[in-house]
This record gives structure tokens, sequence and C-alpha cells, in this order.
């Protein structure tokens, strides 16, 4: 292991030239540069035009704004200071702002990223729930539509797209950082920029993204098909730059992360002690740094046919649309199981302190997870079914995709086998854990349904596949996140969530949600397409009752915000520091949290599940060596 | 396994099997789609009725575990927060999940890709079948009826390339006939969906997907655009679509010959630019 | 000079602040993070290349590649791909020299720049003059600018990269007291020369 250095009292410090400048960067620079950066922009594409579309400007306008939001918010400060040999001053807890203003800027500290991105979630899935409740209030009635076809779309697009990026980001995130380094025994994360990045990335995402109704929207959905997307104006031009920057976010999220948890774990915290959670997070890193590659690719394709003249989609000049397909959904699948693997590490790990009581088959539950992960490279093509692909490729496809429930009803399996004979306490996080194993199973039977081609043939492109995802995700993962945030809170905000508001919550959103989805299986059984303005007028009762509830839902979520709120700046009174009675490491360290995650890199001296085993040491000791600035790897061997 | 074990088994056991039947028996009176008027479509049904068969009882399994667990698994409410038994596993019976669950969707999978095959045969009709109008036959074993469907923003134009290439607006089909589609687009992918029928198929653009059916019942068919392709995705639907008898399919094919007579057709090809909607459709 | 930095307070400045490590858990940290990385910038071109052989499988319209398209001239494919090669070599050679040899490190570094730039120009001006028009569409024209552009770009962002290894391979320099991150940029290189490599047997020979 590594030499301990001469000096004691403090981390070394990198020598370099005295050169010393002044030059504030805060979110304030970041947004003006940003204007700056989207005007010359701009006037690039303008003049650089090859054709009249109009789009070279805006694509321009967009990258160059990331960039200089990027720069101006404090992220070329370090490269500059490479470049030109300014002083780099290590900190500990890497932050150039004090205070709330931490919060508003560029902080290299792990816990202030986790809940920088838990508002910046909370307030994407704002923006997506209204596109969301605009949507149900134009289909109450079919004849005339009470939103124009064209805004219709627009708004489809928009919600869908919104809470893409909110689904692709919302555990990882808030938890996966805030969380992970404390599970594993660090005092910080691999690479604090690339996951500072991995947070700035998502504001210029959600404006451009906001941004595209200026231009005249874009009525392509989330799925951006091609040659569709063709017949947009600069609308379209958002999803690309928007949906490229939550792709860059994945991959720098990924690969922190996944080195994160290979190298830093502290000694004692072996791979099968690793909590379920932080598998979850690690499960899903691995599909987002690998598989979003692929869509940026697909989207700068499509970019340069917008701004080139390229014709990689149009099949009339030597492209086919058939490549967006393959390219998108290889891309697309792994996606939806970015966004179910932490909601499974998330429920798993709260029912297990809830259950008080050993997770049942952990090797197994790992299994499970790595098992999702590496079957959904190969059951992208489930969502080609109808396209016109080889018809002898449709047998492998539904074989894969009929294999991958099988490690997915392993978790089933794992949550069960916890709850047997435990001694199950039903707090709000728990609650929401067993909505979710509801909503999941009933997410999860209709993927069955759709996965084989002779029944998908009814079902694909109809509501009944919109009700399968809408189970999937928000029954699944949504509910998995405010399970999370009830459980969470009192240690990233020392605030108390209200836990009687949260229960109403709970069965508000619970019955809510399962009343205005459930019958859009019917739906789309009774043939109403999905992403229709209008339909069939024997169905408005069916519509009017979904939108209905979902109006409900929308409210029991309102409910949520205002309890959030409240709590965390209404109230004064400091959270219990544990209040669950949990094993794990973050509840063993005080609320509120100090800035240093621990002053002795703990030793793990047993697994954090270690429940009914009355001779179970704690899970760490975190009484060991002082913390030399070497991280987890330069921590002292266990005592013997 | 332990008395304690083997009670809560025993009676989750027997309410799961009573519930279950119940719940099966209630998802046999379910009216699936697409229904029969096709071969394909009774396949079809017939896969959904099962799948919705051996969901019943995996949904009333986990429902009633999970009420089940929360009642009887509970914390004693008032006293200290007690711990569960430190059980940390059973090989045996995670193998035994595993491997049920594999052969269920295992057999799922089998069932669909036999449905699979079996759709792209041709039904083997009996022999009193009449040769159809002019253009040829089309229910002689071996050729099927075509009938191209051209997908465009935003309605379907339908072409029978056996009749000289007849164009309508609306789908009519002879009942007791293997017909093969040729779906094809002339802009974005839309997707030809006749509801009743149990056809799905993507029109893409310069891309000629073929797709079977074979006619089995007479009756009014919807066909709608599965595919978002734009502002009137959502009108892009045609309830004025039939399987009749072969009598009246010749009389309607008659009548559509005679009015494209005076327009001048390009013969079949995968990418087509149908006229405009002739009035009155 | 205070061996301790200040928190500062009030007026944020250009001094960045980073975290402390210690060079060994750095070395691992950097070499796993690497490793991903490429693998994740593999996956981008592999959607390239997919784009390729996919397209001309198709064929549509027999628009793959058409009797009016001219191939872009193999000599300048090769000047290109081999300025790369030379770039990634010496970058990966200086990298290896720099803990110890700084001197040297910082020769080798200052030519793969000169290399790398020279790599940009020829190809600036190969896109500047294709033998096709691009605005008439095809299948081949299409993936070939795709592709030259995505590595164009890369290697820009890599040649930026690389100025910032010149200087902290001076003696006081980042690099000389963390190699790793020196040695892992000689990998990225390498990698960039390999993509550039198949993709000139692929665009130049496999049309």
């Amino acid at each position: 292991m590594a030499v301990a250095p001469a000096v004691d009292d403090g981390p070394p410090i990198i020598q370099s030239s005295e050169r010393r400048i002044v030059i504030p960067t805060n979110i304030l620079t970041g947004i003006a540069l940003a204007a700056v950066g989207y005007w010359a922009g701009a006037q690039l594409g303008i003049s650089f035009a090859l054709n009249d579309a109009g789009n070279t400007e805006v694509l321009l306008g967009y990258t160059f704004a990331s960039i200089m939001f990027l720069v101006g918010i404090g992220f070329a400060n370090y490269p500059l200071a490479r470049l030109f040999g300014w002083r780099v001053t290590p900190q500990p807890a890497g932050d150039d702002h004090d205070g709330p203003w931490r919060y508003l800027n560029l902080s290299l500290d792990h816990k202030v990223i986790g809940v920088q991105y838990l508002v910046a979630m909370l307030m994407a899935m704002l923006f997506g729930g209204i596109g969301a409740m605009l949507i149900r209030t134009s289909l109450l009635v079919p004849d005339p539509p009470i939103v124009a076809p064209d805004k219709y779309l627009t708004l489809v697009s928009m919600h869908s797209v919104m809470m893409i990026f909110v689904a692709s980001a919302a555990i990882v995130g808030p938890f996966g950082n805030f969380f992970v380094p404390y599970m594993i025994g660090t005092n910080r994360m691999a690479f604090p920029r690339l996951e500072a990045l991995s947070f700035w990335l998502v504001p210029p995402a959600i404006v451009i993204l906001l941004a595209a109704p200026i231009f005249g929207g874009f009525q392509t959905g989330w799925t951006g098909y091609t040659p569709l997307s063709e017949q947009a104006d600069q609308g379209f031009d958002s999803y690309i730059v928007g949906f490229t920057l939550i792709g860059l976010a994945l991959v720098v999220s990924g690969v922190n992360m996944l080195t994160t948890i290979i190298q830093l774990r502290a000694p004692g915290m072996t791979w099968t002690r690793l909590p379920i959670f932080v598998w979850g997070v690690f499960s899903a890193s691995i599909l987002g740094t690998f598989a979003a590659p692929i869509l940026a690719a697909a989207l700068v394709m499509q970019g340069l046919d917008r701004t080139v003249n390229t014709t990689f989609f149009i099949s009339s000049a030597g492209g086919s649309p058939y490549l967006w397909e393959n390219l998108f959904w290889f891309f697309g699948h792994p996606e939806v199981y970015i966004f179910i693997l932490p909601a499974f590490g998330i429920v798993l790990e709260l029912i297990v302190h809830f259950s008080r009581k050993p997770l049942w088959g952990y090797r197994t539950a790992v299994v499970g997870l790595l098992g999702v992960t590496l079957l959904s490279w190969f059951v992208w093509q489930h969502h080609l079914f109808m396209s016109g692909i080889a018809p002898a490729l449709r047998p492998f496809f539904m074989f894969s995709t009929e294999m991958i429930s099988i490690p997915t009803g392993i978790v089933f399996l794992v949550a069960f086998g916890t709850m047997w004979r435990a001694r199950i306490s039903m707090t709000v996080p728990m609650l929401f854990s067993l909505g979710f194993l509801f909503n999941f199973l009933i997410g999860g039977l209709s993927g069955v349904f759709l996965s084989d081609v002779p029944s998908d043939t009814t079902l694909h492109g109809s509501y009944f596949s919109m009700a399968h995802f809408h189970f999937t995700i928000v029954g699944g993962e949504i509910f998995a996140i405010v399970a999370a945030i009830y459980y969470w809170f009192p240690k990233m905000t020392g605030r108390m969530l209200n836990q009687t508001w949260g229960k109403i919550h709970f069965w508000w959103m619970f019955i809510a949600f399962n009343l205005a989805f459930m019958p859009l299986f019917a739906a789309g059984l009774l043939d109403m397409p999905r992403r229709v303005s209008t339909y069939a007028v024997s169905l408005q009762t069916l519509n009017d009752w979904v939108s209905v509830w979902a109006f409900i839902l929308f409210a029991s979520m309102v409910l949520f915000a205002i309890n959030i709120i409240w709590s965390w700046f209404f109230t004064f009174k400091v959270a219990p520091a544990n209040p669950w009675q949990a094993r794990s490491i973050e509840w063993m360290l005080p609320t509120p949290l100090g800035r240093r995650n621990f002053e002795k890199i703990p030793v793990f001296t047993g697994g954090p599940y270690d429940y009914g085993n009355p001779s179970a040491k704690p899970a760490a000791d975190l009484g060991g060596p002082p913390d030399r600035g070497m991280g987890s790897l330069g921590a002292e061997p266990a005592p013997s | 396994m332990s008395r304690l074990d083997r009670t809560h088994a025993l009676r989750l056991l027997v309410a799961w099997a009573v519930l279950s039947v119940v719940g099966v028996l209630i998802a046999m009176q379910v009216h699936l789609p697409p229904g029969d008027q096709s071969t394909q479509a009774t396949d079809e049904t017939s896969l959904l009725q099962l799948m919705l068969i051996i969901s019943t009882p995996v949904f009333v399994g986990v429902v009633l575990f999970i009420l089940y667990s929360v009642f009887a698994f509970r914390q004693t409410r008032g006293a200290a927060l007690e711990d569960g038994p430190p059980s940390y596993g059973n090989f045996r019976l995670q193998v035994a999940w595993v491997a049920i669950t594999a052969i269920i969707v295992l057999l799922l999978a089998v069932i669909g890709i036999n449905g699979l095959t079996s759709s792209a045969a041709e039904t083997n009709f009996a022999s009193s079948q009449a040769a159809l109008g002019t253009g040829g036959s089309a229910t002689t074993s071996g050729h099927r009826l075509q009938v191209q469907v051209i997908g465009q923003q935003w309605w379907f134009t339908y072409r029978y390339p056996d009749f000289g290439g007849a164009e309508s607006l609306h789908l009519m089909l002879p009942v007791n006939t293997n017909i093969e589609f040729h779906v094809t687009s002339t802009d974005v992918v839309h997707s030809f969906w006749a509801y009743e029928l149990g056809v799905k198929a993507d029109a893409n653009p310069g891309v000629d997907n073929i797709t079977y059916v074979s006619t089995v019942r007479t009756g009014a068919f919807t066909v709608r655009c599965a595919e978002l392709c734009g502002i009137w995705h959502g009108h892009m639907a045609d309830t004025n679509n039939a399987v009749v008898s072969q009598a009246d399919f010749t009389t309607w094919i008659a009548q559509v010959q005679k009015d494209n007579s005076d327009l001048n057709l390009p013969p079949y090809s995968p990418i087509y630019f149908p006229h405009p909607p002739i009035k009155g459709d | 000079m205070s061996q301790h930095a200040p928190h500062s307070r009030g007026l944020p400045n250009l001094v960045v602040t980073a975290p402390e490590w210690a060079p060994e858990v750095d070395a691992r940290v950097t070499r796993v993070g690497q490793w991903i990385f490429i693998g994740a910038d593999a996956m981008f071109f592999v959607a390239f290349f997919f784009a390729f052989f996919y397209l001309k499988s198709l064929n549509n319209d027999h628009s793959w590649m058409t009797q009016w398209m001219d191939h872009p001239r193999r000599n300048g494919g090769t000047i290109i791909a081999g300025l790369l090669v030379v770039s990634a070599a010496l970058v990966f050679l200086g990298a290896r020299a720099v803990a110890k040899k700084p001197a040297s490190a910082r020769m080798f570094f200052w030519l793969a720049l000169v290399a790398g730039v020279l790599c940009v120009g020829f190809q600036v001006n190969e896109l500047k003059n294709l033998p096709f028009d691009i605005t008439l569409g095809g299948g081949y024209p299409s993936v070939f600018v795709g592709l030259k552009s995505v590595l164009m770009v890369e290697l820009v962002g890599a040649l930026i990269w690389l100025g910032t290894h010149i200087h902290q391979a001076s003696p006081t320099g980042d690099s000389t007291a963390r190699p790793a991150s020196a040695v892992a940029f000689g990998h990225f290189m390498i990698f960039l020369a390999g993509v550039s490599l198949v993709s000139y047997l692929v665009l130049y020979f496999l049309y």
C-alpha cells in the first residue's frame, strides 16, 4: 500500500507557476456566456449554411451556447490552468463557493452535486408533468380536438423527451452521486470534475428542449423517427442537441461511477458486500456508458442530414430509415434498463431495511441485475417486429426478449424471500417500494404480451404499449424515486418529510396511477393507436376517465412538492441521525452530514444487511486511521 | 423448513390455488381482439388468451404474497423494533423459481415462434373456389391475391396488381382467400393496421414490406395507421373496409377497374406514387 | 507559501480547485477510467461503421455509390491516416518518457502536436475538395463525410488536451507528478489512430 507523506498536516500541494488571475466563474457568467455563444454559433451557421432550412444556425447556436455555458460556469478553469501553468489549489471538499451559493455553481463535492441533481430532476419532472396534463386535457374530446394537431404532437414530444431526460438520470444522479461514496467508504468520487460535468450538462439540455416550441416544435415523439423528423423545422434541432447532451451526461457519469465503484472501495467492502443499491447503479452505469455513444452518433447523423445534406436516412438517396431505427433502438433498449436497474436497487435496498432481514439470495440478486444488463443488448429488434425487418430475425429476438423476463423475475424472488417471516415496518418508503412491486408486475407482464410477434401484431403502436411503458417507468421507476426521496431526505437535507402526508400521498398516487393507466391497456386492445390527437368516439368515456384520474394523479404530486418545500425550507427541526434504525453506513453518520464524508476511512466489518444476527458487527468501523488524502486506497488494512 | 414456514406456505398455496382458479375463470371470459375474421386473427387471439391465462396466477400470486406479508410478517405495533430471522437464502428454492420461470417463458417463446411461422403459411381452403375476374385466379393454391398498400400522409391507397393495378381508397377483400400485402410508403414511415384481420405492417419508403392474411369470415374491418406519421396521424383511419363474398368482390373490383380505366397507371412497383383521390371516395 | 490553500470566500477566482489525490491512487483510477472512456468512444465509432456496412448492403435506390461519384483519392487518405498514427506514436513515446526525462517528453509532444495539426489541415482540405457533390446525396458520401468529420473533431479535442500535457511535462508540471495521466492520454491517442486506420481501410478500400 502507499506510503504516508512526510508532512502530517494536510494534503500535498502540486507545485506550479505563480500566475493568479481573478476572474469569476459562476452560474451568472455561465448564462451570459451561453447567450454570447448562441449568437456566435448562429452567426457562424448563417454564414456557412449549405442549405436554407435554417438548421445549421440553430444547431451551431445550441452547441456553442452549451460549450460557452460550461466555460462560463468554470469547467474551462482546470484545462486552462494545465495549459498555461496556473496554480492548482487542492481542496478536500472541492468548492470554489460558499454557503447556499454552492448549490447554484460548479461544485466538486458529490453531496452538493447530488442535491443539485435532485432539484433539477424534480423541476424537469414538473415540466414533463405539465405537458402530460395538457395532453390529457386535449384527449378529453376526440373531435374536434381541444389542441390543434400540430401543437398536440409537439406537446407529446416535449412531454416524452423531458420525461426520458428525467428517467435517465433521476436515480443515479441524485442518489447515486450522493450515497455511493458513503456506501463504499470513500471521501470523493474518482473523477469529481466529470461528475460535476454530468450534472451541468442537464440544465442546458432542459433549456434547449424547452426552446423547441419557439422554433415550431417537433412532431416525432421521443423516438425521432426519420424521415418524419426531416419534415420538422428547427424545433427538431432541440431534440438533436438536447438528447446528445443527455447522452454525454450518461457517458461521463458512467465513467466516473464505474471507476469509483471499481477502484475506491474501502477495506472490507468486497464485491459481495456491496449494497444492492450500488449494484443497481453499477449495472445501469455500464449500460449508460456504452449505449449512449450509439445514440450520440445517430443524432450526429441526423444533424448532418439537416445541415450538410448527407442522406443517411433518405431511402431515395442511398440512406435508410431502418438505419435510424436500428441505431436508435440499439441504444433505446439498454436505455430503458438504465431506467429500471437503479430502481430495482432502491426497492431491494428499502425492502431489506424495512423488513429487518438480510437480503435473501444476495448473489442471485446480483446475477439477476447483471443478467438483465447483459441481455438488454440482445433484444432491441423487438421494437422493430412490425417494421419489415428480415423475418428470420424475429424468432431470435422473441426468444431473447422472453428470456430477459427471467432475471427480472429474480428481483421479485429476492424481494419475497426477504419479506418472508420478516418484521415489516409499513413506513412511507416501504409503501412506495411495495407499490413498485405491484406496478412493475403489471408492467412486466404486459411486456410479455408484447414480446411475442403474433400478439404484438395487435398491440404494437397502440395504447397497450403506452400502458406497458408507463407502468414500468412511472409505476416502477418514479415510485422508486419517490421511495428514495422519502427514505434519504433526512440524510440529504437534514429534515424529515411529513410522514402522515407521505402516507396520504402514497395512497392517492397509487390509486390514481392505477385507475388512470390500467384502462389504457383496454384502449390499446380496442384499436386506439399511440400519439393520436383524435380517436373513435366510442372510446371517449374511457379517455375521459383516464384524463380525470391523471389530473388527480398530478394533484398527488403537487401534494408531494408541497411536502418537500415545506419540510425542507420551512421546518427547523433537524431530522434524527437514523430515523429508520437501518444498519447501512450512511445511517451510522450524523445528521446533518459533515463537509468531509469520513475523517477516517472506514473499515467494513460486515454487510449492511446483517439483521437478526445478535453477534453481527456493525456495518463499518469508523474509527480507523486518518485519511491522508489517499482516498480509500490509502487506508490501513483492517485490524486483525 | 420450520413448522412456521410450512404453515405460512400452506396457507398461501391454498389461497393462491383458489384465487387463481377464480382468476383464470374470469380471464377466460375476457373478449380479446383481434377476433376470428382471419386465421391469423384467430391464432393471435388464442395466444393473447393463453398469455392472459398464464399471467393471472402470476398476478394473483404476487399480489397475494404482498398482502399476506404485510399482515402476517408485520412489526408488533408500539413495541421496540425487532429484527427478522437471519436467513440469507435457500439455494434450492432459488433454482426452482428460476427454472419454473424459464420454462414458462420458453414455452411462450416456442408458441410465439410457431404462430409466427404459421401466420405466413397459406390456409388450405375447401376446393369450392371459383377463379376471380380478369387478371388471374386468386385462390388457386400457390398464388395469393396480391394487394399493394401504399401509405402516405395521411391516407392509405390500395392497389390490386392482379386486376391491372386497379386502385381504391377502401380495402375490399374476398373471403376464403390467401392474401399477400405489399406495404410501402411514399413519404414517411406509416403502419398498416387492419384491426379485425390481425394484420400490422410498417409502411417504409423505398421498402416492400410483405405480410399475409387468410380471410375466413365476411364482415367490416377498420384500418388505422399505427406509426406516428405527422400531424394527422390520428385521422389516418378508415372504417369503410370489408371482407366480402367472392361474388361481391368480383363485382366490386370490376367497378373499380372501370373507374380507373381512363387513368394511365404505371405497372406494379414497390415504389409508387398513386393518383390523387377520386372525388366521392 | 502556505501549505493549506485558503478556502475562497467572496470573490471566486480562476485558480481552480483540484481534489487531492496521491499519485498511486491517481494512477489506478486513471487507468480504469481511461479504458472505460475508450470503450465508450469505440461504441461511438462503431455506430458509423455499422452505418457504412448496413447502407452498403441495402444499397437503397442503387445510391450507395453511383457512377458519377468519384472515390476520394487514396493518397490524401494515406497522408491523413499516416500523420495521425505518427502523432499517436509520438504522444505514446512522450508519455512513457515524461516521468524520467521531461525534456524529451516535451519534444515528443511538440512534434506530435505538429503532426496532429498537419493532419487536421489535410483533412479540412480533403473535405473542402471532395470528388463528389455531397448535395447529390448517396450512402457512401454521407458515411464518408460523417466519419471523417467526427474523427477530425475528436482529433482537435485531443490536440487541445495534448497542449495541456506539453506544459505539464515541464519538471514542475502535473504530468511529471502524475505520469499516469499522460500515459492514459497516450492510450487514447493510439485508440484514435486505430480508429483512423480502420476508417482508412473501410472508406478507401471496402466501398
